[in-house]
C-alpha cells in the first residue's frame, strides 16, 4: 500500500483503516490495565504492611475474632458477580448491544447486593480501628476496597445510563469492556484479604 | 574557641571506629582512582580527531566491534572492583560484629526529647543510679548499651568510638562499642527529633579504670546538706518552685523523672546537653528563661526574685 | 469496518468536528495540546525550584556562622522540611514529566498523548497541591517534620496541629499528579507511535521516560499507603505506627523507602536519558551500545526496588539481611557504569562541539561520577553508620540529584529551548550560568563530605563555635549563592531569549530524532503531519515518509512492537471539566484534613465532575440503538 511521491518520499494511505477497535489494541485498555497495576501496588503493600506488624504480636489476632459468616456472604456475592460481568463483557466484544445492555444491567445490580454484603460484613466487624494496628489495617484493607466496589458499581449505573439513549457510540463497547476488566481486579483483589483475615481472624 | 571534647569520625578512639576509617580509606581510595579513570578517558574522547565520514552514519561492524569490546572490558573491570568493595564492607562488617564482649559495661541509655539519660547497674542496696549528658566508660572494655527511647526515634552517635544506632521508642537497640585511649569524645542525637535536636549532645568521657571506679562511686553518693545559709536558702527556693516535679536530687525529697538528674549537676562539663557552659550566669539565665538559649524546650521558665536566684544558683553550684 | 455494524449506523447526526470559537483564557485553561501542558509543567516545576532554592539559601545563611540567628528552630525545620518537600515533589519530578510530555509524543511521531484531558488534569492538580504547600508554609503550618516524616515524631501525639497533615496531603496532590502522567506517557509511548517507529527505534530518552513511569506506577502505591495510614492515625485514631497498640515505626520507614528509593531513580533516570540526546547529537555519532544502554535503564529501574533498606542500616537490622542491601546497592552502579562506557565510546573519534548544552553535560560527567561514587561508599553498612545522617549524606544526595537530575536538565532545556519556545538561547550566557553551577555547586557541596566525616549532623539550625564546623559552612554558604547566581544567569538567558531571542530554525544542532522533524514550535497537534519513520536516527539514516487519510482532529493508533497501523481514534474536544474535577479533588483533599466527612462529600463532587467530563459527546461513528435491538433480535440474523 505503499507509494511514493514525486520527490520519492514513501507515502502511505491509512484512510481505510477502522475506526473502531477492542481490546488489548486500544490504549484505552492499556489505561486500564495500568490504572489495575496501580491499584494491586496499593493492596500489595497494606497486604505486606499486615504480615509485618503480625510479627510483632506474641498473640494474634489480638483483638475480638472474626465472624466467619457476615465475611463469607459477603465474599461470595462479589464472586457472583463475576457471572453477570463476564457475560456482558463476551457481549460488548461481540457488539451485541441488546444481550450487553442486558447483562450489564444485572451486573450493576449484583454490584449492589455485593455492597449490601458489604456493608454487613463492616457492621459485622467486632472491633474499631481504634483497637490495635491489626484492627486499624484489617478496617482500611476493607475500606479502600469498599471504595473500590462502590465506585466500580457507580461507573456500572453510569454505563446503564448511556446505555439508554437512543443513540450510542462504538467506543462505548470500549468503555464497557473496560469497566468489566476493572470490577474483575475488584473482586479477586479481595480473595486474598478475606483468606487472611477471616482464615486467621476466625480460627483459634 | 578550643574544643572542649573531640567530635569526628575522621580521629577514631575506638576500635571500630578505625575499622570504619580504615575501610573509608579504601573506599576513598578506590573511588579517586576510577574518578580519575574516568575522567581521562572522557578528556581523551573528546580530544582524538574525528573522521567526518562516520557522522550521522552507523558505524562499520569493525567500528562497532573494537567499541564494544572496550565497554566489556570496562564493566568486568567495574564489576570486579564493586565486588572486591561489597567483599570488603562484609568483612568490615564481620570485625566490628566481633568485638568480643566479654565482662562488658552495662549502661542504659535513654533518649528524651531533647536530652540523654544513663542508667548504670550497680550491685548493693541501689540498683542502678540515673545520670545525664556524660557517660563516664573505662578504657580498653567493650561497652554494651541498651538503647531506649522515651517518646521519639534518637539516634546514638559518637563518631570518634563507633558508628551509630538509632534508639527507637518500644525497642531495644544493642551497641556495643570500646574506646582505645583516654579522653572526652562529643556524641549528639543523629536522628531528626523535633525543635532541639540541634542541641542533643551528649559526652562520652573514657577514663582507666581507677578513674572509672571512683566515678561511679562518686555518683552513687548524694551531696551532703548544705551547710551555709545562701545554699540552704538555695535548696529550699529548689523545693519550693516547680523543679523538683521533674528533676531529681540524691538525698531530697526531688524525685522528678521528666528531666536530667541533678544530683551532681555541677560536676558536668557543660549543660543543657552541651548547648551552653557550666558557670552560675549561664545557669542563672538558664533557670529564668530556657528559652532563650533553647527555644522549644519543654523546660519552663522560673522568674525568681534576685536573691532567690542567687541562693538557688550557689546552691546547685555545689552539686559535684 | 463490519458491515453489520456499520448497517446500524446514520441517523444519528455527527455533531461539527470543528470545536466552537472561545476566548484565550478558555483555551489556555482547557488546552488538550501537550506542548501546552508539558511547557506548563515545566515552568511552573522551575518555579517551585525557585522557591526550594530561596528555602535552601535561607537555610545556608542560618548554618554560615555558628549559633546565629537568622531564623528559628521551630522556623527552620518548617524550613528544611519544604525545601526537600519541594525539590522532590513539587520540582524534581514534574519537570521530567513535563518534558516529557511534551517531547515524547514528538520523538514518537504521535500528534497527540493518549490521554489528553488527563494530562490536562494532572497539571492543574499537581499546581494545587503546591499552591497548598506554600499557604501553609506563608501561614506558619508548614510541615516540619523532615521530607520523609518518620514517626512517632510525625505522629498524632508529638506534631500536633495540622502541619505534618498538610504534609501528607501534598504527598496525595502530588502523586495523582505523577501517577496520571505515567499513564499517559506509557501508553503514548505503547500505542501511537508513528508506524516505523517500533520499540528497538525508540530515542533513549523515551526509553528513560518509559521505564520511570512505570517505576512511578510500582513505588507511588507505598508513600500514598503510607501517608493515607499516617493521616488516618492522626486524625481517626488508627495505630499503624504506635507501637503501643502493635504498630511498628519501622513500618513507616519501610513503607516510605520502598517509595523514597525509586524515587530518585525516577528523578535522575530521565536526566540520563537527556545526556544520551545530547551527547548523540552533539558527536553527531550513533549511540555505541543502544542495547546495552536500554537494557541498562531497564536494569536500573527494576534493582531500584531492592535497595530501599539501605536508609535504615542504623536502625538495628540483622546484619544478614543488611549485607544483601549492601550488595544490592554497590550492584547497581554497574547498569549506570556501562551507560557511561557507552557515551564515551560515542564521543570518542567524534570532536564533538563543546557548546553550552555540551558544558552541562561534561559537569553531569564530572558531578554525577562523584555522587555514584560516594553512593557506593554509603551502600557500606560500616561507612554508612558512621556518616547516615550526616551532612555526608546531603552532599551525596546533592550530587547525584544536582549532578544527574539538574545539570542534564539544564542542558536538556538549552537543547531543546529553540523546540519549547522557537528562540536560540544565548551560547555565552549559556556558558556562563554553567561555569556558575558547576562551580557554584562543588564549592557549596563538596565540604560538605568533610563536615558529616567530622561530625556535623544533618537537620540542625545550629551548631557551637567549640566544632571548628565553622569555616566549611561558610565556604559551603558562598558556594550556594554563586550556585543561585548561576540557576538566575540562566533564567535570564531564557527570559531575554522569550522576549527578544533569534528565531529558531526546525533542526538547529542538525540532530537525528523526529521532535527536529517538526517547526520551533511545533505546530499545534490537528495541524502535524503523521510520519512515516525509516530508522532509528529518522533525521539521519533512511528516508522520512507521510501518511495521509487521518483526518485533522483523529490521532493513529499503531501496535505497541512494531508500531504498525492498527485503528484511528477521536481527539477529545478541550472543554473545562479535567480543570472543575481538579478542583473538586482538591477541594476533597483539603476538607479531609478537617474532617472525615470531607471524603463522602467530596467524593459526591468529583463524582458529579467525572459524570459531567464522560458523558458521551456523540462525535464519533454510532449505533442507533432501537434499530440495533431490533435487528439483533430478528431469527436469521446477518452473519457477522
Amino acid at each position: 500500500m505503499s507509494e511514493h511521491s514525486a520527490t520519492h518520499e514513501p507515502v502511505i494511505d491509512l484512510s481505510a483503516l477502522p475506526r473502531h477497535a477492542m481490546g488489548a489494541r486500544t490504549p484505552l485498555w492499556w489505561g486500564t490495565v495500568l490504572l489495575i497495576a496501580i491499584e494491586s501496588t496499593c493492596f500489595a503493600i497494606l497486604f505486606t504492611a499486615y504480615l509485618y506488624v503480625r510479627n510483632d504480636f506474641q498473640e494474634w489476632p489480638p483483638d475480638e475474632h472474626m465472624r466467619a459468616l457476615p465475611g463469607a456472604v459477603s465474599a461470595a456475592s462479589l464472586l457472583l458477580t463475576i457471572v453477570p460481568t463476564w457475560l456482558y463483557r463476551v457481549h460488548a466484544c461481540a457488539h451485541r448491544f441488546a444481550n450487553m445492555r442486558r447483562w450489564l444491567v444485572i451486573a450493576t445490580a449484583a454490584s449492589f447486593l455485593a455492597i449490601l454484603a458489604r456493608i454487613w460484613e463492616i457492621h459485622a466487624l467486632p472491633f474499631s480501628w481504634t483497637g490495635s494496628a491489626y484492627a486499624s489495617i484489617v478496617w482500611m484493607s476493607t475500606g479502600m476496597h469498599t471504595v473500590e466496589i462502590v465506585t466500580g458499581a457507580v461507573e456500572s449505573v453510569f454505563m446503564c445510563v448511556v446505555l439508554f439513549r437512543p443513540k450510542m457510540e462504538l467506543k462505548t463497547f470500549e468503555d464497557v469492556e473496560a469497566s468489566a476488566l476493572f470490577w474483575f481486579f475488584s473482586v479477586f483483589i479481595w480473595l486474598p484479604f478475606a483468606a487472611l483475615f477471616y482464615v486467621e481472624g476466625v480460627a483459634r | 574557641m578550643a574544643p572542649y571534647a573531640a567530635h569526628s569520625a575522621l580521629e577514631p578512639a575506638g576500635s571500630q571506629a578505625s575499622q570504619i576509617l580504615r575501610l573509608f580509606y579504601g573506599y576513598f581510595d578506590v573511588s579517586a582512582l576510577v574518578f580519575t579513570l574516568v575522567i581521562a578517558a572522557l578528556g581523551i574522547a573528546l580530544g582524538r580527531k574525528s573522521d567526518p565520514s562516520t557522522e550521522k552514519r552507523e558505524p562499520s561492524r569493525a567500528q562497532a566491534r573494537s567499541k564494544h569490546r572496550a565497554i566489556i572490558w570496562a564493566t568486568i573491570a567495574t564489576v570486579i572492583t564493586l565486588l572486591a568493595l561489597l567483599v570488603a564492607s562484609v568483612a568490615t562488617g564481620h570485625t566490628i560484629a566481633l568485638l568480643p564482649a566479654q565482662s562488658p559495661v552495662r549502661i542504659q541509655v535513654i533518649g528524651h526529647k531533647w536530652w540523654w539519660e544513663f542508667r548504670y547497674p550497680v550491685s548493693g542496696p541501689a540498683t542502678q543510679f540515673r545520670t545525664a549528658y556524660e557517660m563516664h566508660i573505662p578504657v580498653g572494655r567493650p561497652i554494651e548499651l541498651e538503647l531506649v527511647a522515651s517518646d521519639v526515634i534518637h539516634s546514638f552517635w559518637v563518631p570518634n568510638l563507633s558508628g551509630k544506632r538509632d534508639a527507637i521508642p518500644m525497642k531495644h537497640n544493642v551497641l556495643v562499642l570500646e574506646a582505645d585511649r583516654a579522653g572526652v569524645y562529643e556524641g549528639q542525637c543523629a536522628e531528626f527529633c523535633g525543635t532541639e535536636h540541634a542541641h542533643m549532645r551528649f559526652l562520652v568521657i573514657a577514663e582507666d579504670a581507677k578513674q572509672f571506679e571512683a566515678w561511679k562511686d562518686a555518683e552513687l553518693q548524694s551531696p551532703p546538706p548544705p551547710t551555709d545559709p545562701l545554699r540552704q536558702r538555695g535548696l529550699q527556693v529548689f523545693m519550693d518552685s516547680r523543679c523538683k516535679n521533674c528533676h531529681s536530687i540524691g538525698g531530697t525529697d526531688a524525685f522528678g523523672t521528666v528531666g536530667p538528674d541533678l544530683t551532681h549537676v555541677a560536676s558536668r562539663k557543660r549543660l543543657a546537653m552541651g548547648t551552653i557552659e557550666n558557670d552560675p550566669a549561664h545557669l542563672s539565665r538558664w533557670i529564668n528563661d530556657p528559652q532563650a538559649d533553647k527555644p522549644g524546650v519543654p523546660m519552663p521558665g522560673t522568674p525568681l526574685p534576685a536573691e532567690d536566684q542567687r541562693a538557688l544558683v550557689a546552691y546547685l553550684g555545689g552539686l559535684r | 469496518m463490519n458491515p453489520a455494524l456499520e448497517s446500524t449506523l446514520g441517523h444519528a447526526p455527527v455533531t461539527r468536528t470543528e470545536p466552537r470559537r472561545h476566548s484565550a483564557v478558555y483555551d489556555w485553561l482547557a488546552s488538550t495540546e501537550h506542548t501546552s501542558i508539558g511547557r506548563r509543567f515545566i515552568a511552573t516545576a522551575l518555579g517551585f525550584f525557585v522557591l526550594g532554592g530561596i528555602l535552601a539559601l535561607i537555610m545556608r545563611l542560618q548554618l554560615a556562622r555558628p549559633l546565629l540567628h537568622v531564623v528559628g528552630p521551630d522556623r527552620y525545620n518548617q524550613i528544611f522540611t519544604t525545601h526537600g518537600s519541594t525539590m522532590m515533589f513539587l520540582f524534581a519530578v514534574p519537570v521530567m514529566q513535563g518534558l516529557g510530555l511534551y517531547f515524547v509524543p514528538l520523538m514518537v511521531g504521535a500528534r497527540n498523548l493518549a490521554f489528553p484531558r488527563l494530562a490536562n488534569f494532572a497539571f492543574w492538580i499537581y499546581l494545587f497541591g503546591g499552591i497548598f504547600l506554600y499557604i501553609a508554609l506563608l501561614s506558619n503550618t508548614g510541615p516540619d517534620a523532615g521530607w520523609f516524616a518518620y514517626v512517632p515524631l510525625s505522629g498524632p501525639e508529638h506534631s500536633p496541629g495540622k502541619r505534618v497533615d498538610v504534609w501528607a496531603q501534598l504527598i496525595t496532590f502530588t502523586e495523582l499528579s505523577a501517577l496520571s502522567v505515567a499513564v499517559n506517557l506509557i501508553v503514548t509511548t505503547f500505542k501511537h507511535k508513528a508506524p516505523g517507529m517500533s520499540l528497538d527505534r525508540l530515542p533513549i530518552f523515551v526509553w528513560g521516560s518509559l521505564v520511570t513511569s512505570f517505576m512511578v506506577l510500582f513505588a507511588m502505591p507505598a508513600v500514598i499507603i503510607a501517608s493515607t495510614c499516617l493521616a488516618l492515625d492522626r486524625l481517626v485514631g488508627t495505630h499503624f505506627f504506635n507501637p503501643a497498640e502493635g504498630g511498628d515505626p519501622l513500618l513507616w520507614q519501610h513503607m516510605f523507602w520502598f517509595f523514597g528509593h525509586p524515587e530518585v531513580y525516577i528523578i535522575f533516570l530521565p536526566g540520563l536519558g537527556m545526556v544520551s540526546e545530547i551527547v548523540v547529537s552533539a558527536s553527531k555519532r550513533t549511540l555505541v551500545g543502544y542495547v546495552p544502554v536500554v537494557l541498562a535503564n531497564v536494569a536500573t529501574a527494576v534493582l531500584a526496588f531492592g535497595l530501599w533498606v539501605h536508609h535504615m542500616f542504623a536502625t538495628g537490622l540483622p546484619q544478614l539481611g543488611a549485607s544483601f542491601f549492601t550488595g544490592a546497592s554497590i550492584l547497581i552502579a554497574i547498569p549506570t557504569g556501562v551507560q557511561f562506557f557507552c557515551w564515551i565510546a560515542t564521543i570518542w573519534g567524534s570532536k564533538p562541539k563543546i557548546d553550552a548544552q555540551f558544558s552541562f553535560i561534561l559537569a553531569f560527567f564530572a558531578t554525577f561520577l562523584i555522587g555514584g561514587l560516594t553512593g557506593v561508599m554509603l551502600a557500606a553498612v560500616p561507612i554508612n553508620i558512621q556518616v547516615h545522617d550526616t551532612f555526608f549524606v546531603v552532599a551525596h544526595l546533592h550530587y547525584v540529584l544536582i549532578g544527574g537530575a539538574v545539570f542534564p536538565l539544564l542542558g536538556g532545556l538549552t537543547h531543546w529551548f529553540p523546540k519549547l519556545t522557537g528562540r536560540l538561547l544565548s551560547e555565552r550566557l549559556g556558558f556562563l550560568s554553567s561555569a556558575f553551577v558547576f562551580f557554584g555547586f562543588n564549592i557549596a557541596f563538596f565540604p560538605q563530605h568533610l563536615l558529616g566525616l567530622r561530625g556535623m549532623p544533618r537537620r540542625i539550625y545550629t551548631y557551637l563555635p567549640e566544632t571548628e564546623w565553622g569555616f566549611w559552612n561558610l565556604i559551603s554558604t558562598i558556594g550556594a549563592f554563586l550556585l543561585a547566581l548561576g540557576v538566575l544567569t540562566f533564567l535570564v538567558n531564557a527570559a531575554r531569549s522569550l522576549l527578544d531571542g533569534p528565531a529558531a530554525p526546525a533542526n538547529p544542532w542538525g540532530a537525528e530524532s523526529l521532535e527536529w522533524a517538526v517547526s520551533s514550535p511545533p505546530p499545534p497537534s490537528a495541524e502535524r503531519e503523521i510520519l512515516l519513520v525509516p530508522s532509528r536516527y529518522p533525521l539521519w539514516i533512511g528516508q522520512l515518509g507521510r501518511v495521509v487519510g487521518i483526518a485533522r482532529d483523529e490521532q493513529l493508533v499503531t501496535r505497541v512492537v512494531d508500531a504498525e497501523p492498527d485503528h484511528v481514534v477521536k481527539a477529545p474536544i478541550p472543554n473545562l471539566m479535567p480543570l472543575v474535577t481538579a478542583v473538586a479533588t482538591a477541594g476533597l483533599i483539603v476538607a479531609c484534613i478537617f474532617t472525615p466527612w470531607g471524603l463522602p462529600i467530596g467524593a459526591l463532587f468529583v463524582g458529579a465532575a467525572l459524570f459531567v467530563w464522560f458523558w458521551p459527546t456523540d462525535r464519533e461513528p454510532a449505533l442507533d440503538t432501537e434499530r440495533r435491538i431490533h435487528d439483533e433480535s430478528e431469527p436469521k440474523a446477518e452473519s457477522t
